[in-house]
């Protein structure tokens, strides 16, 4: 485990709220020198960045419909559909849950009718044995952990 | 609607969201005067630049997501919005097989903690918000995270 101190924090904090921070920028705000921003980087980042991306507004990129949607998947498909998923480009994020649910997939669809089909191809091809679905109507914060400095994290 | 070169640019923003222009220009064989000019128009389709992180190895093992409904929902939705636990929250509706519930859900959020204390804590301070309804799952694993219109094989920093 990666023992995070004040400066990793500062760090964190300021590419939790923009990633695409130049580290001259990022020294300028947090007061800590370009070399120690890059060498921290550069030693730990590995450790716990999984990666730098950016969020998107899917409905502007014309992407209506956004739903969370758990899955109770028999045992002999659970390979299987997690492979399926994990390929699939309308699934943005996959999970592995607990709970009497085993996956929870964050879908992105153009229209509710190509979530249904979806939803169908999928009880097709697995043995699905529940499912429910959380439409999500809008976004209230996304990412926000860690983009403050809070001393109650050490 | 994106043309094809903006969905080219943002699936390598999305993939490496600190990639240079010049990188990206280099992958796309456009000019980085033209990426340039992408990016800034792709303003309007992306909210924020992150860094994805691997809470676990920081010393936060609990990721839990979870579904409420509430009567004192305003309440409910200021106390989520500034607690310092809540990474992602959204106001839903919910549908179990093929029948909407009677009180769908409202809200749904992913929480991060350090331990089953820091988490039962949390559950506590929630019920002051009079919850009607509530589901929790506990993430197990990440095995897919923000790869919509992202690169096939998606680049990692991660060891």
């Amino acid at each position: 485990m990666f023992k995070m101190k004040e400066k990793d924090l500062k760090i964190i904090s300021h590419l939790r709220r923009d990633a695409r921070m130049p580290l001259t920028k990022m020294s300028k705000s947090s007061g800590i020198p370009v070399s120690t921003i890059f060498d921290r980087l550069k030693v730990n980042a590995e450790d716990f960045i999984v990666k730098h991306t950016c969020l998107l507004d899917f409905s502007k990129m014309g992407y209506h419909t956004r739903a969370n949607i758990v899955f109770k998947v028999s045992n002999e498909d659970k390979e299987s559909f997690r492979s399926f998923m994990i390929k699939h480009s309308s699934i943005n994020s996959l999970y592995k849950i607990n709970n009497g649910f085993d996956f929870m997939a964050e879908g992105v669809f153009k229209h509710i009718k190509d979530m249904e089909e979806f939803i169908e191809l999928v009880e097709s091809e697995f043995r699905v044995e529940d499912k429910k679905y959380y439409y999500i109507v809008d976004d209230l914060k996304r990412e926000g952990f860690l983009t403050k400095e809070e001393p109650s994290f050490f | 609607m994106l043309s094809k070169n903006e969905l080219r640019v943002l699936s390598h923003l999305r993939t490496n969201s600190r990639m240079t222009l010049s990188e990206i220009a280099y992958r796309t064989s456009l000019s980085v005067s033209n990426i340039h000019s992408i990016v800034k128009k792709l303003g309007r389709v992306v909210e924020k630049h992150v860094s994805l992180l691997d809470f676990q190895s920081l010393g936060f093992p609990l990721k839990v997501h979870f579904a409420l409904s509430a009567y004192n929902k305003k309440a409910l939705k200021y106390f989520l919005l500034n607690h310092s636990s809540i990474n992602s929250l959204s106001s839903v509706m919910a549908k179990m097989n093929d029948s909407y519930f009677d009180n769908p859900y409202d809200y749904y959020f992913e929480a991060i903690f350090k331990n089953f204390v820091e988490l039962e804590d949390f559950k506590k301070r929630l019920e002051i918000y009079d919850i009607i309804k509530s589901d929790e799952h506990l993430v197990v694993e990440d095995l897919k995270k923000e790869e919509f219109k992202a690169q096939k094989a998606s680049m990692s920093t991660k060891k």
